[in-house]
């Protein structure tokens, strides 16, 4: 393995580890300007000099003492892995506040490197470094670079090549606190069991109370030994720095103070545009009053400037249609590929520009910091509700896609807040719940069409709010946990960011069209020719009393009578359940069950629904079930007892809701 | 620079975009209101969105309190002429995307833009937006003298 | 002496105590919040409190800002 190395980057959250990921290894992982971007690790890798490098990104963590199961997975790595070389990516801006991590990856004796990056910020900024005396004073290797603008990568691989093998010994002395940490190393030396750990890392996290360490030395024969010995260093300490874990943690910083005031020299500042934005963005009133504005743009930008595009598209496939039948004369061939595959992928392609338009508006909130700061304009409101302040970025996210949403709540530290914000995820109306929407409210309400799918959006949130609400009341019966959570600077996105993002997720969705979304339709169209009295011929498509002797027909009618209250018919019903492979699928599924192009379905349900019984069934594709997808990362993050639990309350829910509007609506029209 | 020698200049700047802002907020949302219920009133230059005009009134109201805020010699005035600018900057740049795309539907000859012209893109949005320049940039000015 | 939740704007203040649980005490410690750090109140409001500590800006819950105990910068002059 002598040409193979493995790397770790590892820093404070949002110091740009990610983009020098994908600089280095040519990756393109997410990025974006908050805190909590990257919540597992993922692996790359380059060559350099005919060296092989596995490159591994994780999620930013300001301390080893990991809080959060993003910063667990960090840690973990880090102490677990022992890779080759950890980089220690640190923002040049905010050196003070980023030197604490640094110090505690030396105190574990790990082989550093040191990344000094956004140096293009530091400068605009007026900061200057002198990396030549910040080298000497670690004893590690300090590289400026600055990773979106691609300087000095060459240089940094250089190092990285070079600092593989050179297992540095380097030394930060605490003097308040040497002779502690010699006492306890005597002590821990006895057990060859924990040889394996650096023993110096050992003994200051002990001093420092860390549990994690604790429970792996309570496990240690010298337990007994250490225990006594511990207390009364602990005591000791108590009476200087008023709790023993604070002693260590001051002296560290006393370390960097010192450093600081020797290497950073800073131009007295003027006003910043990000002090000029937060004066008014984080304002209590003004604040929420310019998210009008905001959410106006965000809503032209996604459903009127893609409008075009969509026109664009199903022109396309119509025109895909017609040839395709014309052209192929085995009848069979012919209609699964024009009637099943074409019209409904196609019935759901035709949202496509509206989702990548709303994912690109998304991802350019993220890059300009302003995601940043929703936790905190949410905060207050939020905890009414008994979510804390940063379940907000999980719950926006989800109107993307429930599936990333769900996985970032990673960096929610406390557990019952965080299956709580998970169990309401689903409520947050996704994109693929979009073309429902867009279809019936299109069809129905065409003069007030933003402002119907904008109460669902609007149905979804509120709902999602009160669930919160009961939920915390009667299940996790503790209060949210506190905020603490950093804002970094505004920045003007970088375009290349932004599309690099938002072509992540429109290759998902295209990924998931190709794949997920073809066989569903695939489904459909194979139970719409077969019945239980065999193959039925094509003409079921387009013939309503073949179609009735089909698979999707015996389906749907077993369905229907659960649904009779709300006035949808069995086609409605069969739908429903198809789309629990994806939401995608139920537009998917009318398109070939009503026997029409995308174009013409609008006309045709016009007659199958009722305004109310359109609107109810909107609603209830809102709640009911998630696809499985989110149940599976459900699943994955919080186990099968919550997913179960999430699926019952979800149709529950659905099934009240849509019975209200049903009845309620009856009443007034 | 003492706010007290540029306190004029954000007033004045930041009244006359406030009147701006808020009179063509008040009027679409009249507009608006009344097309919901029915009555329908053409203006030039005006689209009877009513979201799209709270959207133009909360920037007015925020060029407002940049007035207050000068009066009382808070340099945080310059702030408030700041961010609201971008944001009406923000507005600006999506009405002409709006203009740029529907002229393309109208030019592929798609159905739903057969009778889009040129006018009716060319409306309060696209103007206020565009207008905002000035006190963006006389903000940027400000903020690198401070 | 006084929580930093009564802390005014534009007030810089020296923290001398921080009571809170060992989960949220560590991570201000880490983000650079420390007893004996001097910290600068930007936004204090309702919600929660904005203080710029070690050169980034840092929002607090306001509850756990109750629990952290500040004192005037020139007081100690
Ligand atoms: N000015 C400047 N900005 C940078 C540089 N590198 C990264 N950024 C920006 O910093 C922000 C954070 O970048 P990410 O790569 O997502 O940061 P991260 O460290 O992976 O963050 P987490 O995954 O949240 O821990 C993004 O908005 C980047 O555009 C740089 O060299 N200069
Ligand atoms: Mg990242």
């Amino acid at each position: 393995m002598s040409d193979r190395y493995e790397i770790a980057l590892i820093g404070n959250p949002n110091v740009g580890k990610s983009t020098l990921f994908n600089t280095l290894t040519g990756e393109n992982v997410y990025i974006g300007n908050w805190p909590g971007v990257t919540v597992e690790k993922k692996e790359g890798e380059f060559e350099y000099n005919g060296k092989k490098f596995k490159v591994v990104d994780l999620p930013g963590v300001y301390s080893l003492t990991a809080n959060s199961i993003d910063e667990i997975v960090a840690r973990d790595y880090i102490i677990n892995e022992k890779p080759d070389l950890v980089v220690d990516i640190v923002d040049a801006t905010a050196l003070e506040r980023n030197l604490y991590l640094t110090l505690q990856l030396m105190e574990m004796g790990a082989n550093i490197l040191l990344a000094l990056n956004k140096m293009d910020l530091a400068r605009t900024l007026g900061i200057d470094i002198d990396v030549d005396k910040l080298e000497k004073i670690l004893g590690i290797r300090v590289v400026p670079i600055s990773a979106i603008k691609k300087v000095g990568i060459e240089d940094l691989k250089k190092a990285i090549s070079e600092e593989v093998k050179n297992k540095r010994k380097y030394n930060i002395k605490y003097p308040h606190f040497e002779p502690y940490i010699k006492k306890i190393i005597s002590i821990l030396q006895k057990d060859e069991n924990l040889k394996k750990y650096n023993l110096r890392y050992l003994a200051i996290k002990l001093l420092e109370n860390d549990k994690y360490v604790e429970d792996i030395i309570k496990k240690s024969k010298i337990w007994n030994e250490l225990n006594p010995v511990l207390d009364s260093i602990r005591e000791e300490l108590s009476k200087k720095y008023g709790e023993a874990d604070l002693g260590i943690i001051e002296e560290r910083y006393k370390v960097i103070d010192n450093i600081v005031k020797e290497v950073v020299k800073k131009k007295s500042g003027k006003l910043t545009t990000t002090q000029m934005l937060d004066d008014v963005l984080t304002d209590e009133k003004v604040g929420i009053l310019l998210l009008i504005p905001f959410l106006w743009m965000l809503f032209k930008f996604t459903f009127d400037v893609s409008a075009p595009f969509s026109a664009m598209i199903d022109y396309i496939f119509s025109l895909l249609g017609d040839v395709i039948k014309s052209s192929i004369s085995n009848e069979f061939i012919a209609s699964l590929l024009a009637d099943g595959i074409i019209r409904g992928v196609g019935a759901v392609l035709v949202f496509f520009p509206i989702l990548a338009f709303l994912f690109f508006a998304i991802s350019f909130l993220e890059d300009s910091g302003y995601m940043a700061r929703i936790p905190y304009i949410a905060d207050r409101f939020m905890n009414k509700f008994g979510l804390p302040g940063k379940a907000i970025i999980p719950l926006v996210m989800g109107f993307g896609c429930n599936v990333p949403a769900i996985m970032a709540t990673r960096t929610i530290e406390n557990e019952k807040d965080r299956i709580l914000t998970i169990l309401i995820n689903p409520l947050m109306s996704c994109s693929a719940r979009l073309p429902i929407y867009a279809l019936f409210a299109g069809a129905f309400f065409s003069a007030y069409q933003g402002l119907v799918v904008l109460s669902m959006y609007a149905l979804g949130v509120v709902l999602a709010l009160i669930i919160a609400k009961i939920f915390r009341k009667f299940i996790f019966k503790e209060s949210p946990s506190y905020l603490i959570v950093e804002l970094p600077p505004y920045q003007i996105p970088h375009l290349k960011v932004v599309l690099k993002n938002t072509w992540e997720r429109v290759y998902d969705f295209l990924k998931k069209a190709g794949t997920i979304i073809v066989f569903g339709v695939i489904l459909v169209w194979l139970l719409s020719v077969y019945g239980p009295s065999g193959y039925l011929g094509a003409e079921a498509l387009t013939n309503p009393e073949l179609l009735s002797n089909s698979w999707a027909a015996v389906i749907g009618k077993a369905l229907a009578p659960l649904f009779a209250p709300m006035g949808w018919d069995w086609k409605a019903c069969s739908a429903l359940l198809f789309g629990v492979i994806a939401k995608e699928v139920v537009v998917g599924s009318l398109a070939i069950l009503y026997g029409v192009g995308e174009e013409n379905l609008s006309n045709i349900i016009v007659n199958a629904f009722t305004p109310v019984s359109a609107y109810a069934f909107m609603a209830f594709s809102l709640i009911y079930l998630p696809c499985i997808a989110t149940l599976g990362v459900i699943r994955q993050e919080i186990g099968w007892k919550w997913a179960v639990f999430a699926l019952a309350y979800e149709m529950v829910l659905a099934y009240i809701v849509a019975l209200t509007i049903t009845i309620i609506g009856n009443l007034i029209f | 620079m003492d706010i007290k020698d540029i306190k004029g200049k954000i007033t004045t700047l930041s009244l006359i975009f406030g009147l701006l802002f808020t009179i063509s907020g008040i009027i679409e949302i009249t507009i608006g209101i009344c097309s919901i219920l029915g009555f329908e009133i053409k203006l030039p230059l005006f689209a009877g969105d009513a979201f799209g005009g709270l959207s133009l009134l909360a920037i007015g109201i925020t060029y407002f309190l940049g007035v207050k805020k000068a009066l009382s010699e808070d340099i945080r005035a310059v702030s408030y002429l700041f961010t609201a600018s971008i944001v009406g900057l923000g507005i600006g740049i999506i009405a002409f995307l709006l203009l740029i795309s529907n002229a393309m539907g109208f030019l592929l000859g798609f159905e739903d833009w057969e009778d889009w012209s040129i006018f009716s893109n060319l409306n309060v949005y696209l103007i206020l937006g565009i207008l905002a320049i000035i006190p963006y940039k006389i903000a940027k000015i400000i903020q690198s003298t401070t | 002496m006084y929580p930093l939740a009564f802390a005014k704007e534009g007030e810089e203040v020296i923290v001398k105590e921080i009571n809170a649980g060992y989960g949220a005490m560590q991570r201000l410690t880490s983000m650079g919040i420390n007893i004996g750090s001097k910290i600068k109140v930007v936004r204090n409001q309702n919600g929660p409190v904005i203080v710029s500590a070690r050169g980034s800006n840092i929002a607090i819950g306001r509850g756990l800002a109750m629990k952290i105990i500040v004192e005037r910068e020139n007081n100690e002059r």
